[in-house]
């Protein structure tokens, strides 16, 4: 039978090849091994994908030792002394690259390999819905899972490609850190990555081209980060198009318009950090399934238009989280494998932007809600109201609480110290419709930042 | 070596002078000058190169689809009637 053959063969050389190792296609490949499945899985790069080797672990590495070293800083505060503060770059770097090789640990090839699982090293390409080819091998699969994951987007900038550029995959293995820096975009990356370069001494600029900061965050959540880059000495432009870059590896021009005027910014490093493209060249024509540039289309059941092929985390689009990667290849190990099928979903995703202060938020955004005609009711606490914020010197923050009419939660945006770990409170609420009295009426601990969503709780009428 | 898969499922090693021949073909038909065909299908085989580095095995529906992709950026009239006309393979 030829290989173009859209008929099914009769047999297989896998019951699942999972083509992608990272947060969504090593979950999948542990949960599908664990069914008794006889499993692939295809990686062209370093196991355990964009997260624990370019973004998520290396950023929170950098940040935490931003966060150490900008306490030393502001010790003061507290009534201590401290004095010769510095850093060293290559102990940074190289406490970095031990934290990110003891986060691969778990992903390492035996981990695989012992339950089962072949790891097949090299690029994947479908030649048929059935069939794909790795180095010199070819391999067929009863069921397939796409979790290539995405790239950083590049935008058309003229002469960008010739000055040159980072990504946030060469900014997380720096060896050194620059002294001036102007960062594209002003998403969750420019965020962290803003202040990673200014605690560590580079004079940063971020360019946006919306109206606030983390422009698909309510626009209060956008200003505080803001006010807090500013604050520790970054420099945003709002609204402001990148117009043209010019110069060489050392020394670069960003030109950008504002308000109708023309603004230029010397500086010796660019970071493109204006969001990311799924990763869809591998023969996904040979397939048949519907994608696009925006990623590949899925059902709730993170099945393609292929019965047979599921996809999980960013190549589909949308939210580009890890932990969204790692639930849609739960949903989708299991919908391959069992009849009655798990769904994905979406209203309660939590979204977490990493810093000082951290940013959260889950569910509804207030600006979906005003474009969509919905009705609904927010509430506000600002964090300098509760009785941790004394203590910690942080008073800037605030929850802000979105839900129905009737009082079932449906959306929260968290500005505070440790707001990721304060988020799967109102994470699990959202997900069940639990109404804003109930979490009112749960006993919050003295003092923890915590106590500033049982406060905006109490503010949501309940009927 | 690079091998192409047809559709009747037989491989063939990658030629790139049919893919110049081609593309060098759909631009004179076009009426682009001949040095300017001659770039065109140079540029547009050097794209492919590219993006055929990491890959072993692609079928020839890949080969058209992407070198339609790279020739419509340098002329699109050369590249739709490349797309719509089975020159090569």
């Amino acid at each position: 039978m030829s290989i173009y053959s859209t008929k099914k063969p009769n047999t297989f050389d896998f019951d699942l090849l999972i083509i992608g190792s990272g947060a969504g296609g090593g979950v999948a490949a542990h949960l599908a091994a664990g069914y008794g499945k006889k499993v692939g899985l295809v990686e062209a790069d370093v196991l355990g994908g964009d997260c624990p080797n370019y973004s998520c672990i290396p950023t929170k590495s950098l940040l935490s030792a931003a966060n150490a070293l900008d306490s030393m800083k502001s010790a003061s505060k507290h009534g201590l002394r401290a004095s010769n503060i510095s850093y060293n770059a290559s102990s940074l770097t190289s406490w970095r690259d031990s934290v990110i090789a003891a986060a691969n640990g778990s992903q390492n090839q035996n981990a695989f390999t012992s339950e089962g699982i072949k790891v097949i090293r090299g690029n994947a390409h479908f030649l048929s819905p059935w069939v794909i080819s790795v180095g010199n091998h070819r391999y067929s699969a009863r069921k397939f899972l796409l979790a290539t994951g995405s790239s950083p987007a590049i935008p058309a900038i003229e002469g960008l490609q010739e000055a040159g550029y980072i990504t946030y995959k060469e900014a997380g293995a720096l060896k050194a850190f620059p002294k001036s820096i102007v960062i594209i975009g002003g998403g969750g990356t420019a965020y962290e990555y803003s202040q990673i370069f200014s605690a560590f001494g580079a004079r940063v600029h971020v360019i946006e081209r919306h109206t606030h900061l983390l422009h698909n965050e309510d626009s209060e959540v956008g200003d505080l980060a803001e006010a807090s880059l500013q604050a520790s000495g970054v420099r945003v432009h709002l609204g402001a198009k990148v117009v043209k870059v010019s110069g060489d590896k050392k020394h670069k021009i960003v030109a950008f318009e504002q308000n109708g005027q023309e603004h230029r910014i010397a500086c010796d490093t660019i970071m493109v950090a204006s969001g990311k493209k799924p990763n869809i060249d591998f023969g996904l024509e040979n397939t048949g399934i519907k994608f696009s540039n925006l990623g590949v289309r899925v059902n709730s059941s993170m099945q393609t238009t292929k019965k047979h092929i599921f996809a999980a985390g960013d190549i589909i689009g949308g939210d580009q989280f890890a932990h969204v990667a790692t639930q849609h290849a739960r949903v989708a190990a299991h919908n391959m494998f069992h009849s009655k099928k798990a769904r994905f979903n979406t209203h309660a995703i939590p979204r977490i932007f990493y810093g000082m202060p951290e940013i959260a938020s889950v569910g509804k955004t207030e600006h979906v809600l005003k474009m969509t005609n919905v009705s609904y009711q927010t509430a506000i606490a600002p964090i300098g109201i509760i009785g941790r914020s004394g203590p910690a010197n942080y008073n800037s923050g605030f929850v802000k609480l979105i839900a129905t009419h009737s009082g079932v939660l449906i959306g929260a945006s968290i500005v505070a110290p440790h707001a990721g770990e304060m988020l799967q409170e109102l994470t699990f609420a959202i997900g069940r419709g639990v109404r804003a009295c109930d979490v009112a009426e749960t006993i919050h601990p003295f003092p923890t930042w915590s106590e500033a969503i049982r406060i905006a709780a109490t503010r949501i009428r309940c009927d | 070596m690079k091998h192409i898969v047809k559709r009747s499922g037989r491989t063939e090693a990658y030629d790139e002078r049919k893919l110049y021949a081609s593309i060098y073909a759909a631009c004179l038909a076009v009426r682009e000058p001949v040095g300017a065909a001659e770039l065109v299908a140079e540029r547009v085989c050097a794209d492919m190169q590219d993006w055929l580095k990491p890959k072993s095995e692609v079928s020839s529906t890949d080969i058209r689809t992407h070198a339609t992709k790279y020739l419509k950026q340098l002329n699109e009239h050369a590249a739709f009637l490349y797309a719509h006309h089975r020159i090569m393979w």
